[in-house]
């Protein structure tokens, strides 16, 4: 037996010791208006027996009135059950009260009890207990019905908060994806390379002002949680590794091997440049290689970003990133349960791969890019 | 004599800038550059220069790192930066120079024209650096890596990778699995660095690390012998016995 339920049956059991005492205070009062002289044991034996016989038959009566539920539909059939329940009901009740009594008064040394006359005793205990009865049931539904709805409150209230919480999250996802397609970072350090090239090739550096010109329109084209081809962000990728190889020379190499299939295939815009980006941020080393995948398997689109960085280790917060974070709310909202988002350690090499499937769907109209 | 002065930046282009600008510069002869956090402490402390210009992001140790590594006197400072609101913040809260990428020429010349102020100037501005450097490492509560010297070649070591340490003299030795590598500094000092949740004293020339304990053997009258993922026997010390139990047991 549970907390709750042992909690449950005290009260119950302090409801009927009540309505013993409270019954037995009215049967004495009655008496002694009417002058009559009887000691008070006597009736409070009779109203607590009674009190106390109800109280154990109660588990019996609440597992009858589960079984059969008064409903509108069924009230035809289980009307009946009842008043034939309410009947064994009666005659269990009044034949463990008498027996009780006789018990007690006998332990007690009183006077033998006498039930009177048997039928007239089991007909006028019945007309109260079928009272009990109903009263039993009518209580049953009224706690049953108020437990319920206020699960039902519990229960409303948590998925509001959780929705707020989904939602705020979201909004900060979107936020931070509109703000991180080009970190400052990246965006001064390209233009220091540019200022560089300048003394010595103006029109090396000329170019990679147009090329950063490209890369900037793009990130500003393609904000909110649109899908474009992939061939897009690949463009886009394909750009971004052009700066990284200017400034870091031979010691950035970035490869793209695309199946050509899943060139027209739809991604959330900007959806792995952040990986890129967050790859980049946790290399421990000045050596840099990362490779970009992408592969139609089954009814998916699968897309790998692969880098020889220091993987995921125990000390290493890379799965806390916000890079990351935001790339897992991103696509827990636009696809739900219909996608994977893995990290894992290359198994021969090292480094991590991150692994993205989502669900294949392809642009009405290929788009020129 | 000129100033002798050190590039560091993980960036050929950013270095070539530097270049480019201090070819114009007569008081001041490139001693050399380095291309990340490692290769700059190990240039700093072989070449000695008299400058260094340094940059913060790098892979491996950051800027900041370089100058709580070294081992020798800190040269003069330059530092540069594209964007580190972090790392800005701190210069500006001690009105230190520091250089934001992209620079022009005219900018530099004023960085460079401080290296030759007076001495005291110079000795306020290093005061600044070490507070800085102090102040810049704060997040790790513990030692997470040790930067091991040895015949030239520095490389790091995470500790999480340290099996056992054992006192020699005034050294210690770290054991690594197959291999092992000296390191200068004693042992207490080490202790005191480390977490003190893993790396547990158990005896007066000998300190685990709890996750590559791999049983512990009581033997006669109360004695512990802990054994290590390698297989190597250590006794466990009576003075540290309570404590390193305490730590083991709350696993």
């Amino acid at each position: 037996m549970n907390k709750k339920t042992r909690s449950l049956w005290l009260a119950l059991f302090g409801i009927c010791t009540f309505i013993g005492l409270l019954s037995f205070s009215i049967a004495y009062s009655e008496g002694a208006i009417d002058g009559d002289d009887t000691p008070f044991y006597y009736p409070l034996i009779h109203e607590m027996t009674g009190a106390y016989a109800a109280f154990l038959l109660l588990p019996f009566l609440l597992r009858f009135f589960n079984r059969f539920p008064v409903t509108k539909e069924n009230w035809y059939r289980t009307i009946p059950v009842h008043l034939m329940g309410s009947v064994v009901f009666g005659v269990s009740h009044t034949l463990l009260m008498t027996g009780s009594r006789v018990l007690i008064f006998a332990a007690l040394s009183l006077e033998e009890y006498k039930m009177g006359e048997p039928v007239l005793r089991f007909v006028m205990e019945y007309q109260k207990q079928i009272l009990l009865y109903v009263g039993v049931m009518i209580g049953q539904r009224m706690v049953r019905h108020y437990l319920a709805s206020r699960e039902q409150e519990r229960r409303t209230a948590e998925l509001e908060l959780q929705a707020g919480q989904y939602q705020a999250r979201l909004m900060q996802a979107r936020l931070q994806a509109l703000q991180a397609q080009i970190q400052p970072h990246f965006l001064f350090n390209t233009l220091n390379m540019i200022s560089s090239t300048m003394f010595e090739d103006p029109a090396r550096a000329d170019r990679m002002i147009t090329r950063l010109s490209t890369l900037l329109r793009m990130s500003f084209e393609n904000s909110g949680n649109d899908k474009i081809p992939l061939k897009q962000e690949l463009d886009f990728l394909e750009l971004y590794f052009e700066m990284m190889k200017a400034r870091f020379e031979d010691k950035f190499e970035a490869s793209i091997l695309a199946e050509t299939e899943t060139e027209n295939a739809l991604i959330p815009n900007l959806l792995l440049q952040p990986l890129v980006e967050n790859a980049i941020k946790h290399h421990d080393s000045n050596s840099i290689k990362i490779e970009i995948r992408s592969r139609k398997v089954l009814e998916d689109l699968v897309m790998e970003v692969v880098d020889d960085g220091p993987g995921l280790g125990e000390s290493l917060p890379v799965t806390s990133g916000v890079g990351l974070s935001n790339t897992r709310d991103r696509l827990q909202y636009l696809y739900g349960s219909s996608h994977q988002f893995q990290l894992r350690n290359n198994p021969e090499r090292k480094g991590l791969t991150v692994r993205i499937q989502i669900p294949w769907e392809l642009s009405a109209i290929p788009r020129p890019v | 004599m000129k100033l002798q002065a050190l590039i560091i930046d993980d960036e050929p282009p950013a270095r070539k800038k530097l270049r480019h600008f201090l070819k114009n510069e007569n008081r001041i002869e490139i001693a050399g550059e380095a291309e990340d956090g490692i290769d700059a402490v190990s240039k700093i402390e072989e070449l000695r220069p008299d400058l260094i210009f340094l940059d913060i992001q790098m892979p491996g140790l950051n800027g900041f790192e370089v100058l709580e590594a070294l081992q020798v006197k800190r040269p003069q400072v330059i530092f540069t930066t594209a964007f580190d609101k972090h790392a800005v913040k701190a210069f500006e809260v001690r009105a230190l120079d520091y250089l934001l990428k992209p620079f022009d020429e005219n900018r530099f010349r004023e960085a460079v024209e401080r290296v030759f102020q007076d001495q005291s100037a110079q000795k306020e501005i290093q005061n600044k650096i070490s507070t800085l450097i102090a102040e810049m490492q704060p997040e790790q509560k513990y030692l997470k890596r040790i930067l091991l010297r040895s015949e030239g070649r520095i490389s790091i070591l995470k500790t999480e990778h340290i099996v056992r340490i054992e006192a020699e003299e005034k050294y210690v030795r770290l054991y690594t699995g197959k291999e092992s590598c000296l390191h200068r500094e004693t042992m207490n000092a080490l202790e005191e660095k480390l977490d003190p949740g893993r790396f547990v004293r158990i005896h007066r020339s000998q300190i685990v690390n709890m996750e590559r304990i791999k049983e512990i053997r009581m033997w006669s009258h109360g004695e512990y012998v802990v054994v290590m993922a390698d297989e190597t026997k250590l006794p466990l010390g009576r003075v540290y016995r309570e404590n390193f139990l305490r730590v083991f047991e709350q696993g």
